[in-house]
């Protein structure tokens, strides 16, 4: 599996992001041995086919929030985290505040932004 | 109002199916059996002297297949990092620029400029023998405030 990056295996950038046991976690400061017992998931374990994406990954596309797409699996999986954090309801200023773990150097992060304040309503109505 | 189809209609990217559920391909994806990796050693100062750099420990080190210094970049006479596109003045003379070797030389110019290039057969070998690379640095003054140098 390649879709998790290394970024800067320093912990700055967030292009490891994954979930583990429900949290979003920057796998590059992690052990293997500490993810031990722990369920993780994965940017290739979001979509349910090939057909039906998350609804946090349709927002991505729809909102063109990627261009080389190499933070966009750590920008996703720490966009889902924090909409289940605030419990579906975000404004502008969190959702910036809250990416300041997630690197980008293509899109200047406004799509970034459109698309996770769009992909809040349908996660919630969506169930995920 | 924007069309279903044709001019002005919204066209959604092909690539993005591949980079969202993590199917990218990126060179570090790339099954290359047979590659070497390059890590780069850099300077811990802002500015320095280069006075002697020592890579015979970690030439000797295991996976290490050649390492690169700027010295070794000149006497190949490889030259410096052109720009990619020549400014001409009036009179159809190329605009001046300076050498921009490919790795520092002499002199170091800031924290992370590049000292020498280990060429091993895994990134971690790379890696320790970098480590192993013994730089004699003259540490000079470094200056971070314009206004002050300004007056």
């Amino acid at each position: 599996m390649t879709g998790t990056h290394v970024g800067c295996d320093t912990s700055q950038c967030g292009a490891c992001v994954v979930h583990v046991d429900g949290k979003s976690v920057k796998s590059c400061t992690m052990l293997a041995v500490q993810a031990e017992g722990a369920k993780v998931i994965t940017i290739e374990g979001l979509a349910e086919s090939a057909d039906k994406l998350h609804p946090m990954q349709e927002a991505f596309r729809d909102n063109h929030a990627l261009q080389c797409g190499f933070c966009t699996p750590g920008m996703v999986m720490s966009a889902i985290d924090m909409v289940k954090r605030h419990n579906y309801q975000l404004d502008e200023a969190t959702v910036r505040r809250e990416l300041e773990g997630n690197l980008c150097r293509c899109t200047g992060y406004h799509n970034i932004v459109k698309a996770i304040l769009a992909a809040a309503p349908a996660m919630k109505s969506a169930g995920v | 109002m924007t069309a279903e189809t044709g001019i002005g209609a919204r066209v959604k990217r092909k690539e993005d199916q591949r980079f969202l559920t993590g199917t990218g391909r990126y060179v570090d994806d790339l099954p290359l059996a047979r590659a070497t990796y390059a890590y780069f050693l850099r300077s811990p100062h802002a500015h320095a002297k280069i006075k002697s750099i020592d890579v015979s420990a970690a030439k000797a080190m295991p996976g290490v297949v050649e390492i690169f210094t700027g010295k070794d970049i000149a006497d190949a006479k490889v030259g410096g990092l052109i720009c990619g596109w020549v400014v001409k003045d009036k009179h159809g003379e190329p605009h001046k620029s300076p050498p921009h070797p490919v790795m520092a030389l002499d002199t170091v110019r800031y924290v992370g400029d590049t000292v020498a290039m280990v060429v091993a057969n895994s990134h971690d070998e790379a890696k320790d023998a970098a480590e192993a690379i013994h730089v004699d640095y003259d540490v000079k003054p470094a200056n971070v405030d314009l206004a002050a140098r300004i007056r």
